[in-house]
């Protein structure tokens, strides 16, 4: 080669410009990096929903495994946080034997916040029978009656 | 024969796209309009791919990466608050892109000249799709030449080659490139500088 029509660094450069690809591929080009831009679009929107859906039922699930929790860890309700007989009430025995007997007699509590208006008594008697409480005393008051057999004395 | 490239390439040199356009079609972008991306590629694909293909001088690899880049730019327009001009934002993730699959390819294996060939006959297939029909561009002696210059530019340090790429192909100036490498303007001339003398020592053969 001659050294006239030797290039120079710059002329190298310069053709190097003219290297470019052809229309077709630059078709093929735009629509590979239109789909992979759309399939970003459409997993960004996709993880969204997703970390939405996830950010919503974790903390609800959450929630809900606390409130069952505690539903069956806590003890059957009762009315407990009630002072215990600051006016209490002396149990009555009543040695009649003609008379029920009252089986068990738990404490009286008395709710003081009630002591104003009426007694609270939660626990009340339970009686052995099933009997009334007039219906013992009246029969044995008929009984004991003077004469009260002589009707059926022939 | 280079007096005619230096008429076509001033012919074919693209006309720069206004920066209010550009910003008008990055927030329409960010807005949500994905058919003002196409108008985006349309603008900078060809420039993109030309500082990536003579970063990587692999015509595969320069598609893979510059759809990359546009993919990732895409993806990552709503963090892009103007600071900087978009090209020089594009094109830093263009070339921080490119550096990094060098990296990855120099990691994997060394370069040899078999590789080179290889590429070299790639790129020979690829030109058969090119565009510009010029035979007196395209003759052996220039392709002869390119490769030569692809071997020494090769031989550049990978930040040499991108600053030379970028300077001397692409025509950005000294201020564009030290932002998109992050350096300094003294550093990107002292480097351009270093890698012409290295280029034409190494083709001293081929030059003037």
């Amino acid at each position: 080669m001659k050294t006239s029509d030797k290039p120079t660094l710059q002329d190298l450069f310069e053709s190097k410009k003219l290297d470019v690809p052809s229309d077709e591929f630059w078709d093929d080009f735009q629509e590979k990096v239109r789909e992979k831009a759309l399939s970003t679009v459409l997993q960004r929107s996709m993880f969204s929903t997703t970390s939405k859906m996830i950010g919503f039922s974790v903390p609800a699930s959450f929630v809900c495994i606390l409130a069952l929790f505690f539903y069956f860890q806590s003890p059957a309700p009762s009315i407990e946080p009630l002072e215990t007989l600051p006016h209490s009430i002396g149990v009555v025995s009543v040695d009649n034997p003609s008379l029920p007997t009252t089986k068990h007699v738990d404490s009286y509590v008395v709710d003081s916040k009630l002591s104003d208006h009426n007694l609270y008594v939660h626990n009340s008697l339970q009686w052995s029978e099933s009997v009334s409480f007039e219906e013992p005393i009246v029969q044995a008051k008929e009984l004991n009656q003077p004469g009260f057999l002589a009707q059926y004395t022939f | 024969m280079f007096s005619s490239v230096r008429e076509k390439t001033q012919s074919i040199s693209t006309t720069t796209p206004s920066a209010d356009d550009v910003s008008i079609l990055v927030k329409r972008v960010q807005g949500g309009d994905i058919a003002a991306f196409d108008s985006i590629m349309l603008l900078y694909r060809e420039r993109l791919y030309g500082v990536i293909y003579n970063m990587t001088f692999n015509h595969e690899d320069a598609a893979d990466l510059t759809q990359e880049s546009f993919v990732k730019a895409f993806r990552s327009l709503k963090k892009f608050k103007g600071k900087s001009s978009f090209f020089t934002w594009l094109y830093r993730i263009g070339v921080n892109m490119t550096l990094s699959h060098i990296q990855r390819k120099k990691r994997r294996k060394f370069f040899s000249f078999d590789q080179i060939s290889e590429e070299h006959s790639l790129n020979k297939e690829f030109e058969k799709f090119s565009s510009t029909d010029s035979s007196s561009v395209r003759n052996t002696l220039l392709n002869e030449l390119h490769q030569k210059l692809n071997e020494a530019l090769l031989k550049l340090s990978d930040k040499h080659r991108t600053i030379v790429i970028l300077f001397e192909i692409d025509g950005l100036s000294h201020k564009e490139i030290s932002n998109i490498m992050k350096c300094t303007e003294g550093t990107v001339r002292s480097r351009l500088h270093y890698a012409k003398l290295q280029l034409q020592s190494l083709l001293s053969d081929y030059l003037k």
